[in-house]
């Protein structure tokens, strides 16, 4: 049992630990400071290790790695940053009435510890990244910083690839008007008129498969 | 050109992301770029998403991590290992309480890595259950006259599971068959963390079915089988009247579904000694 026991963790590290860089990476853009992101880390490899027996040994260690981290962000830390938040906000509303008028003001009040366990401010990206809902948010992270291909997101994530493509573009779309945001309130860029990001605006959707049908359409009737 | 330019015009957008992250499949690629060469338009859309994306990503990339971190996941491991080793699998039930599972029953422990674990085979009842789970069959009976139904038209020594978990409700069931014999399936949802799962349980009389595929575990003191299949958690539990009742969930973890049924009436039929196995 002890020896069974030892080449259990021999293999989970071999196997399991090697992905530790790309778990940490999706941990620090999907949690709330550098803090949050170790426990994430932590508590998912945690639970893998449990579990490591169910683990299909020919199959993409690294995508169930990152479904579990996934899934425990936002079963978990998404539970705890929500009640956060409800505390948060009525502190925002007792600032209100004590004559502080928005939200961005009540940020100053925190104390200095606060603002230090806090991410630096003047991360802009992850300041946007976390005003995104999980879905468009985790969608960016498996991509953009982990480099997964639309169907191991999508397997990840349990929905169809339209459904991955269509979360990805909107995030990202909507990362970049606020990073343009940022840069027009610091001062580096200069506004410009711009239709909001958010809004549907009539655009075509973001679908792959049926751009395939009508290419297919169009072959056989040529 | 072998696919007319509006039509690659009118999809841009959805074509210039799937070429940046390079999920176009070969023939796409090869029409994409040569009608990139003709139409500027679309050429200034690729530029200005290629830059937008590299953008990002290089805005995105996280720090290194941490040396501590790795120390840390050591330490932990360790403590895993050596509670792995103190324990029993009784006293450790709450020590197996996992994030997500607060708002469950008492989650059961899984001492899975006591047992071996062999190839799935394609025919394995776990398999098939899934299968009929991902079917999405419509229901045959719904809401309180499911028990007296399935009585009727299935076996009449046959109860409905219910879950300690007042959160997990019957909604129906229907007729189906497994390995060539007449099963009964019933469907569950468990609401909890405000949003609602499905729950399968597919019944059929378990002599002669080969459940030797699933990996036996002993969870709060109940003997189960369990099983990944498909994304899908799936877990075994024989009655005392000789039903294996195979319930799957894509949603809940294997330790979630197998605390569930252990704190199922069914494990407190069989351990009120009302039959013998």
């Amino acid at each position: 049992m002890l020896a069974r026991r030892k080449d259990h963790r021999a293999e989970f590290e071999r196997e399991a630990l090697v992905h530790l860089d790309a778990l940490y990476g999706a941990a620090y853009r999907l949690a709330r400071n550098p803090r949050d992101a170790e426990d994430l880390v932590q508590d998912a490899l945690l639970r893998a290790y449990r579990f490591w027996e169910t683990f299909e040994k020919d199959s993409n260690c690294k995508a169930w790695l990152l479904r579990i981290l996934t899934n425990t962000f936002i079963n978990e830390y998404q539970r705890r940053k929500r009640s956060r938040e409800v505390l948060d906000a009525a502190q925002a509303e007792q600032n209100t009435t004590d004559g502080v008028l928005h939200h961005a003001a009540a940020e100053t009040q925190k104390s200095p510890e606060g603002l230090l366990l806090e991410r630096s401010v003047s991360d802009d990206v992850q300041r946007a990244l976390d005003a995104l809902p999980d879905d468009f948010r985790t969608a960016v992270v498996l991509c953009d910083v982990e480099g997964l291909s639309y169907k191991e997101i999508a397997d990840i994530m349990e929905c169809p690839v339209g459904t991955v493509m269509s979360r990805l573009f909107r995030g990202r779309r909507l990362l970049g008007a606020a990073l343009k945001d940022f840069a027009v309130a610091a001062g580096y860029v200069r506004p410009e008129r711009e239709a909001d990001p958010a809004a549907p605006s009539g655009e075509r959707p973001i679908d792959l498969a049926s751009y395939r049908a009508t290419r297919k359409g169009s072959r056989e009737g040529a | 050109m072998t696919v007319p330019m509006s039509k690659l015009c009118n999809s841009i957008e959805t074509l210039a992301m799937a070429y940046l992250d390079d999920e176009l499949a070969e023939a796409e690629l090869r029409d994409f770029e040569l009608h990139l060469l003709d139409c500027s338009e679309c050429r200034d859309r690729v530029d200005g998403d290629r830059q937008t994306i590299d953008e990002l990503r290089r805005r995105l990339a996280p720090p290194p991590t941490p040396d501590l971190l790795r120390a840390r996941l050591t330490r932990a491991l360790d403590a895993e290992d050596a509670a792995v080793a103190r324990e029993s699998w009784k006293t450790r039930v709450t020590r197996w309480a996992l994030p997500g599972a607060a708002s469950l029953v008492a989650v059961g422990a899984l001492a899975l890595f006591a047992f071996g674990r062999s190839a799935p085979a394609e025919d394995a009842v776990a398999q098939e259950a899934v299968r009929q789970h991902m079917r999405g069959a419509p229901l045959e009976v719904q809401g309180a006259s499911t028990a007296a139904w399935v009585q009727r038209y299935f076996r009449s020594d046959v109860q409905p599971p219910h879950f300690a978990d007042a959160n997990v409700q019957l909604a129906g069931a229907r007729l189906t068959s497994v390995d060539n014999r007449d099963a009964a399936q019933f469907f569950y949802q468990l609401e909890t963390r405000g949003k609602t799962y499905q729950l399968r349980a597919l019944t059929f009389p378990a002599a002669g079915v080969d459940l030797s595929d699933a990996q036996a575990v002993r969870v709060d003191g109940v003997d189960l089988r369990v099983d990944r299949r498909a994304g899908h958690s799936v877990v075994i539990f024989v009655d005392g009247e000789g039903y294996a009742y195979v319930f799957t969930s894509a949603d809940l973890a294997l330790e979630e579904l197998a605390g569930l049924v252990v704190h199922s009436d069914l494990v407190l039929r069989v351990h009120d000694g009302r039959v013998g196995r």
